[in-house]
């Protein structure tokens, strides 16, 4: 990358040349050109369209884990975070603090003390999507695999419902999305 | 203006302009490293409990010959290995009292729930399963921390790399079920 480069500095007074002396100084352009141009190269390739990016949010801080490496597939991702609880990235329910425990919960409206119905109901159309592609294309068959991209702080309890909803439609094997810290 | 144009000798002599450029790449720099991750998502694999259909229920051998429980309470990890009473005391377990309100583990108690993990592996070296059985206030990060530990081995112990059916794998216990999350 070195086309061009040069940014005239016409007319410019430098040194101590005394009075009447002009220098035309070139400001040379072209190392930082290369420099942004890997970098936004760098940036654009990091920039990756994986489910557990595309779904990455600033509500959501990952579980930091030591030995796993596996990478994450394509899949249908669930997110829930302190406030919201989505799928694909389109809201489901909201999440509330459940006054007799201080955890999050579900409302009431959408619990029905096993499943979060409207989770299963979304959930029960991807697997039919899934299912309609595997009749359509045997070597993409449905696996019943979901991604679970929650906050770190989310505790046990509040996931429970959101795997027995899963697990209910369909989706046996669960993946936890977390930060890989080897 | 047409005649300018196509005058050749003229254009060389201007500059390129590299002002909208720069412009350019000046708003698309900070853009994509704010937007950026610079982690490694990893995934965890959590399976659910299978149910056992009926007509196979009774090739099930009760008890198990081989069940290895995790418990995990707030303050501690507990481990039961063909525990014969569920109440009692476990065969090992790590304290974690100074971390009861902390969303993770220390480095110290995670390595000795992964050390526990392999010796146990050394006395049950064709063994796969294991069972979590997290408490309701686990926060998720100390359950990964779990998983994460349980599955793969990390390390260099001589006597379980020496373990033919061990050194295929190298795996401590992928087989993970998690308990309390039964789906009919």
């Amino acid at each position: 990358m070195s086309a061009g480069g040069g940014q005239q500095v016409s007319g410019s007074k430098f040194g101590r040349g005394g009075a009447g002396t002009q220098k035309e100084v070139h400001l040379n352009l072209t190392p930082m050109i290369d420099m942004m141009t890997i970098l936004v190269v760098y940036l654009v390739m990091s920039f990756s369209a994986d489910p557990a990016t595309l779904a990455n949010s600033k509500d959501i801080e990952l579980s930091r884990v030591l030995i796993t490496s596996e990478k994450p597939k394509e899949v249908s991702v669930i997110s829930l975070s302190k406030d919201m609880l989505l799928l694909d990235g389109k809201p489901i329910c909201p999440v509330i603090i459940n006054p007799k425990d201080g955890y999050p919960d579900f409302p009431d409206s959408v619990w029905s003390g096993f499943f979060i119905h409207p989770l299963k109901e979304a959930l029960d159309k991807v697997k039919e999507n899934g299912q309609a592609i595997e009749r359509i294309n045997p070597n993409k068959p449905f696996n019943g695999e979901i991604l679970l991209h929650a906050d770190r702080a989310i505790p046990f309890a509040t996931l429970k419902p959101v795997m027995r909803s899963a697990g209910n439609a369909g989706f046996r094997q669960i993946k936890i999305a977390a930060k890989g810290m080897n | 203006m047409a005649k300018k144009k196509f005058n050749v000798d003229a254009d060389f002599d201007e500059p390129l302009n590299l002002t909208p450029f720069l412009d350019v790449m000046i708003v698309l720099i900070p853009f994509l490293m704010l937007t950026a991750s610079f982690f490694t998502v990893v995934v965890l694999e959590a399976k659910l409990p299978t149910p056992i259909p009926p007509d196979k229920m009774q090739e099930v051998k009760m008890p198990p010959p081989f069940d290895l429980v995790v418990m995990v309470p707030k303050d501690s990890i507990k481990i039961y290995v063909n525990n014969k009473d569920p109440l009692g005391p476990p065969q090992f377990f790590v304290d974690a009292t100074d971390r009861k309100d902390s969303s993770n583990y220390s480095e110290e108690q995670i390595l000795k729930f992964h050390s526990i993990l392999i010796e146990i592996k050394k006395k049950f070296p064709t063994e796969e399963r294991m069972a979590l059985d997290p408490h309701p206030s686990l926060p998720l990060e100390k359950l990964a921390q779990i998983i994460d530990q349980s599955k793969t081995f990390t390390g260099t112990d001589a006597v379980l790399t020496e373990i033919p059916a061990f050194k295929e794998s190298m795996r401590l216990f992928p087989g993970l079920a998690m308990k309390g999350v039964y789906v009919p």
